[in-house]
């Protein structure tokens, strides 16, 4: 009886850790939404863009490590830039202008608005995150492969801006990715 | 009708070979069935195995035609984040070659191409060169050509030479036709 009472306590931890454990999605709402988040402030096994944005100047947003290889700003921005233009298509809302050239999507980014792009980032994945939230189920599944190309975009990118972090010597890597 | 003049004739005759010319040229251009490798080594038969629906195809006939191929490419890549369909390839198009030669030719590509993303998407052509422009209507090799793809090798859409406005404008509409 001792015994099994000792074993009890054992296991009662791990049933308890186990009903912790975030559960997996199990709807089409709740994978785009997941996959989103991961992208946007919810850190996975990788670093979300609100993180591998945060903590620098203009200046050194700025950087590139040359060769034609864009800044972290300029990943930045055409991020923003494809994230906002999507959004606005998946609200029925007009497009921003674009020239058709993904080179200005890099390009215009402006280090005076460095800070502000940052904002402008942060809040154009929390309007994507409410507008996955309250569509209906048909408009949902009309733009599900979008959306989710729009995660995968976004992680691509963010691979990208921690790489440019790391050659300028600007990454903390207990902020993740060592 | 009586025709005074043999000038007359003639250019009557001119006017019926260019109509009949003109209209050659409205026929339906398919791309050929072609299989190749890509840079990255991956086997690929165009257009049936092209990874979008609709690819843009960015072909050239001369390594000094570069810089007018890469004109080509921040469009398409402006198209690839609107249409998730759309994918390009560049397709530098050399005669039927010995394997010597087309390994020395695409490991020079790999070289210029210092991007291995972008290898998958440049995909050498070793064929007969006059008889794949025939095929395509392509009149000689002094100019890139970029056609527009269907998985059924449907041309689209086409244009040649360096970028314009014209013809960015031209083939942004071309590919949302098909979105």
């Amino acid at each position: 009886m001792k015994k099994l009472a000792v074993l009890l306590l054992a296991v009662l931890p791990l049933g308890a850790g186990a009903q912790n454990q975030p559960k997996d999605p199990t709807t089409l709402r709740g994978v785009l939404l997941d996959e989103l988040r991961s992208t946007h402030n919810k850190a996975e096994w990788f670093v979300p863009v609100n993180t591998a944005v945060s903590g620098l100047t203009a200046e050194q947003a700025a950087w590139s490590p040359g060769q034609g290889n864009h800044s972290v700003g300029q990943l930045a921005y055409h991020l923003w830039f494809w994230d906002e233009q999507s959004l606005l298509k998946f609200k029925g809302e007009k497009a921003m202008p674009f020239s058709g050239n993904n080179d200005d999507t890099f390009n215009n980014f402006n280090p005076a608005q460095w800070d502000e792009l940052v904002k402008k980032l942060d809040a154009t994945m929390t309007e994507w995150e409410k507008a996955v939230e309250s569509a209906d189920d048909a408009k949902l599944a009309a733009n599900a492969a979008t959306i989710t190309r729009i995660s995968t975009h976004n992680a691509y990118h963010i691979g990208e801006i921690l790489y440019v972090r790391k050659l300028h010597g600007m990454w903390d890597s207990n902020k993740g990715v060592k | 009708m009586r025709l005074r003049t043999p000038w007359f004739a003639l250019l009557l005759a001119v006017g019926v070979l260019a109509f009949g010319r003109a209209a050659q040229n409205q026929k339906p251009v398919t791309f050929p069935t072609i299989t190749s490798y890509a840079l990255d080594k991956q086997k690929i038969t165009l257009p049936g195995e092209m990874e979008g629906e609709i690819d843009l195809l960015i072909i050239s006939f001369e390594p000094e035609q570069q810089n007018d191929v890469n004109s080509w490419l921040p469009v398409a890549q402006g198209i690839q984040h609107t249409n998730f369909r759309f994918r390009y390839y560049e397709l530098p198009v050399n005669g039927k070659e010995n394997f010597v030669f087309r390994w020395w030719e695409t490991s020079s590509m790999r070289s210029d191409e210092t991007d291995p993303v972008m290898w998958h998407w440049i995909v050498p052509l070793f064929v007969y060169r006059q008889q794949f422009r025939k095929q395509l209507d392509i009149p000689n090799a002094k100019l890139v050509v970029a056609l527009l793809v269907d998985r059924q090798g449907h041309v689209l859409w086409r244009a040649s030479g360096v970028l314009t406005q014209d013809k960015r404008t031209s083939l942004l509409a071309a590919a949302a036709a098909q979105h």
